[in-house]
């Protein structure tokens, strides 16, 4: 029977995190699905610690933290994730509840059906969408997805997407080649990945804007992704 | 070779193209020639705002998944109070 492990970097997730542990395990027991769950913390000063400790008290063993004296970004918390995890597939996705943890159930039966390496959840195709979004998010969203694109000539509905689904010798191979930050961090998967041969196919979710804490988005996002997409276009 | 390089390769040779065009061509042909550049970014400007608008206008939007989630968390809620914990 397959293993599942979700890797779950937080940072001022103190509110969300009790809710999406709880999500993943109901959406687990009603599928009769193998899920742990690997909590990247990185000493938030909300006590996001504190809380997950408390959810142990609940979980188990199901519930393995990790704890980092400081933030130290998305890609060396997968890195430090994986070691972690006991899991034949890995999660990775955000803990703020924008992926909702029901989609785990499409995403493992669309790898079932065709044997992929990747399974990525999109926003952009039929039966996709958002939901909390302003027009200017959606369209910096798109635009930037469109850029992204015809820059670097690959075809994915959702390049910047984090809610994915890898099998573990995949996400460990790829990862640790990558060297971009932020958004270009996510598309620089896929183009390895594509580059390695590995399969990649594409499930629809609903992404729904954080309910609860503050989103870690800001105006130098743009300025980091830019240059990141600027590096993509000559390393591949 | 990168992508980055592909797109400057082509970009030369086009411009190089363009450019012996310019200098060998007369009367309509030159004409035509001149506006190529503009024309190109035009074309692309163009489709840019067809292919981003469209899918702008298919992005949906789902408030019974922002319900639906609302619910869940007070679900969740419940169940930690049921366990004892304190969060």
């Amino acid at each position: 029977m397959s293993k599942y492990s979700v890797i779950l970097p937080t940072y001022n997730e103190r509110e969300n995190l009790p809710i999406i542990t709880y999500l993943i395990f109901e959406m687990a027991k009603k599928n009769n699905l193998d899920f742990e769950i690997v909590i990247i913390e990185d000493n938030s000063p909300d006590g996001t610690l504190q809380v997950a400790q408390e959810l142990k008290k609940v979980y188990g063993d199901k519930l393995i933290i990790h704890f980092r004296e400081k933030k130290l970004g998305l890609g060396s918390a997968y890195m430090d994730g994986i070691k972690l995890c006991h899991g034949n597939f890995v999660v990775i996705m955000d803990a703020d509840l924008s992926h909702h943890p029901k989609y785990l159930k499409d995403f493992i039966e669309k790898q079932k059906e065709t044997n992929c390496d990747i399974v990525t959840g999109s926003r952009y195709i039929n039966k996709g969408g958002v939901m909390n979004w302003g027009f200017d998010r959606k369209l910096t969203s798109r635009g930037a997805n469109f850029l992204a694109s015809t820059m670097l000539g690959v075809k994915c509905s959702d390049l910047t997407g984090s809610f994915r689904l890898y099998k573990r010798e995949v996400l460990e191979k790829v990862i640790k080649d990558v060297v971009s930050r932020g958004y270009a961090f996510q598309m620089e998967i896929i183009i390895r990945a594509r580059k390695y041969g590995f399969t990649v196919e594409e499930v629809p979710i609903v992404f729904v804007e954080r309910i609860f804490g503050e989103s870690k988005l800001g105006a130098s996002e743009f300025q980091i992704y830019l240059k990141g997409l600027w590096k993509l276009l000559w390393t591949f | 070779m990168s992508r980055g390089t592909n797109l400057f390769i082509a970009f030369s040779i086009s411009a190089v193209v363009w450019v012996i065009t310019l200098f060998l061509s007369t009367g309509y042909v030159n004409e035509v020639a001149k506006s190529m550049p503009t024309y190109a970014l035009i074309l692309y400007f163009s489709y840019a705002l067809f292919k981003v608008g469209g899918d702008l206008a298919r992005l949906k939007d789902y408030p019974e998944e922002a319900e639906s989630l609302q619910k869940e968390v007070q679900e969740a809620k419940r169940f930690y109070q049921q366990q004892g914990l304190k969060l």
